[in-house]
């Protein structure tokens, strides 16, 4: 930490000791009867004296270890200090009195008298100053401290968040490479195509550059591009069906958040079934709210489990990160259908 | 000629086994097969020599056909991405195509089958795959596959409610059927999930959400009553064993 009390706070630092130097100099004159100038000498040069040994008394203070632990050394460490300094103090107070004003004896004994009270109250004067240092540090500390976790804590939810947006199954990859492979022999044109697909596909779904919400018609567009990969894959074993409201699509949306319920309902609905799926997706909204439904089709009771699978847990997981509402992801298993639904809060417009 | 059957759910992955096959005069494809019940009926009907299997396919996958099998034909495996798969086949040493595929490599891949079958070394090492496949994925079984005649029956494994030993079978309870399986009770044991199925007896491993009450029957023996009426031995291991899995 850097000296506390610098710029516009030097000024405060010296005005309050000039107001204590004043109301020295006013009880020397008022009650002790000197001239003003002995006065003013006298509380200039010991109140000035203890605001510069106190002003660069912070470097003690810092240089000592931060931990709070061994007190002791601390408070030897200060008792030292304080003690040195105001003998500093005195000392040096005293050498330029009987240098200035070596034939005003009253002033010299007067001097002499008040030894011990200056000692006090400059022990006084000190030991607040280093009580305010002790507070600047610690405020500095704690404040410190809370944006380093501050900081972590959004770091963590960051890469979290980036974590979760990107699972794609390898099967996907690989698969399609080995169609593209087949197509290659039998159809050059459409392999270019499916090329070009995942070249888009993936252009919109790697890198570090994607915001983290983007309208729906780009998240759809991204899903039909991925839909359109799988029905070369699968043809006539995948039907694929939208009813999108239109006046949804500006609505936000996480960025590859339908992906894996698209991934999820193709693995229970192919991989699980011999007959065709039927993929339904619906997009509705309301005042503050989007909502999305994904329907897939399903042969046998047993063989789907209850939205447990690893792309939805993280479907989940990904919005309560992003919106801090839990449960934004339903699922529901009703006669042979299983639908992932979806809720978006959409920020209230101001206009 | 040598007979082969292709099998899998994709048609271009099929396709592409069947553009890469065109240099081979000698190798006739008497059937393609989208999934392993069309697989099954195929390798039965035709008992080809060679069969290209994909490991990834709906309902039934290329390992559990395989199981159904009582003769095993020479099999070359193939698969996009399956970390279980591929640690299965190294271990092995079955051969395998990863996807997507050369000629080149498909070529090899052919040639060493061609090869074992012109020595008529049979496909010894499928059980050992099927082995170690149970090896490197344990408590990963989430259904068991049986044939029954002509009708395969695909049990999800929380459907099973208990499994008895019977000599060199089991007999798996599930839904009020009771379906026999050549299998050891050792492998279901280290295979179905541990959080649900336990080993109660040398002769039993009972669902613990089947259970209805727990008895004491003799001096140190139990009977476990499962909700289905069957009541299952429990020996002192098994019971301590439940004591474990069910905090008692």
């Amino acid at each position: 930490m850097n000296h506390p009390i610098t710029g516009q706070k030097i000024y405060v630092y010296f005005t309050i000791w000039a107001l204590l130097a004043f109301a020295h100099t006013v009880v020397l004159i008022f009650q002790f009867h000197f001239n003003i100038v002995i006065a003013l000498y006298d509380s200039i040069v010991f109140n000035f004296l203890i605001a510069g040994f106190g002003l660069t008394y912070w470097y003690v203070i810092q240089y000592l270890p931060s931990s709070y632990k061994d007190a002791t050394s601390h408070i030897i460490t200060h008792c030292t200090g304080v003690a040195l300094s105001i003998t500093i103090i005195c000392l040096i107070q005293y050498y330029i009195s009987i240098y200035l004003f070596d034939n005003q004896v009253y002033y010299q004994s007067f001097l002499m008298d008040t030894l011990p009270w200056r000692v006090f109250i400059g022990i006084l004067y000190m030991t607040l100053v280093i009580v305010i240092y002790y507070q600047l540090l610690y405020s500095y500390n704690y404040r410190e401290k809370e944006l380093k976790a501050q900081k972590l804590q959004n770091e963590l939810r960051q890469s979290e968040l980036e974590m979760l947006k990107f699972q794609i199954n390898p099967h996907f990859i690989f698969n399609s490479l080995n169609s593209i492979s087949a197509l290659t022999m039998t159809e050059p044109a459409q392999a270019r195509e499916m090329i070009i697909k995942l070249a888009d596909f993936f252009r919109s779904s790697l890198g570090t550059k994607n915001e983290e919400l983007r309208s729906l018609a780009q998240e759809l567009d991204q899903m039909q591009l991925y839909l359109e990969i799988e029905k070369v894959r699968f043809g006539e074993r995948l039907r694929i069906e939208n009813d999108i409201d239109p006046v949804c699509l500006s609505m936000t949306i996480p960025n590859m958040i339908l992906q894996p319920i698209y991934e999820n309902a193709i693995k229970f609905g192919i991989y699980q079934q011999i007959n065709q799926v039927h993929l339904y997706t619906r997009c509705w909204c309301t005042e503050g709210s989007l909502k999305i439904a994904v329907t897939n089709n399903f042969e046998d009771e047993g063989a789907i489990k209850d939205g447990k699978g690893i792309g939805l847990q993280n479907i989940r997981y990904r919005l309560e990160l992003i919106y801090g509402i839990p449960n934004l992801l339903q699922v529901e298993k009703k006669e042979q259908h299983f639908t992932a639904q979806i809720n978006i809060p959409q920020p209230f417009r101001h206009d | 000629m040598i007979k082969v059957i292709i099998i899998d759910d994709e048609k271009l992955a099929r396709d592409i086994i069947l553009a890469f096959l065109k240099p081979y005069q000698r190798l006739e494809v008497v059937a393609t097969c989208e999934n392993g019940f069309e697989g099954i009926k195929a390798i039965v009907q035709h008992q080809p020599d060679l069969v290209f299997l994909d490991v990834q396919m709906p309902k039934l996958n290329g390992f559990e056909m395989l199981e159904l099998l009582d003769k095993l034909p020479m099999v070359i495996f193939s698969t996009a991405y399956d970390n279980f798969a591929i640690k299965a086949f190294e271990l092995s040493a079955a051969d395998y195509l990863l996807k997507p595929y050369s000629q080149k490599r498909f070529n090899e891949a052919v040639e060493k089958a061609l090869h074992a079958l012109e020595h008529q070394i049979t496909s010894k090492n499928i059980p050992a795959l099927l082995d170690s496949r149970r090896k490197v994925a344990p408590e990963s079984l989430d259904r068991i596959v049986v044939r029954h005649g002509n009708k395969i029956i695909i049990i999800p494994s929380h459907t099973i409610e208990c499994i008895e030993a019977a000599d060199d079978y089991v007999v798996i309870h599930s839904e009020g059927r009771k379906i026999l399986k050549q299998i050891t009770m050792k492998y279901l044991e280290d295979s179905l999930p541990s959080a649900i199925f336990v080993r109660v007896h040398r002769s039993y491993i009972i669902n613990i959400e089947q259970i209805d009450k727990i008895e004491a029957y003799s001096k140190d023996g139990y009977v476990a009553l499962l909700k289905n009426g069957i009541a299952a031995s429990v020996s002192r291991t098994g019971y301590n064993n439940l004591k474990t899995i069910l905090n008692f």
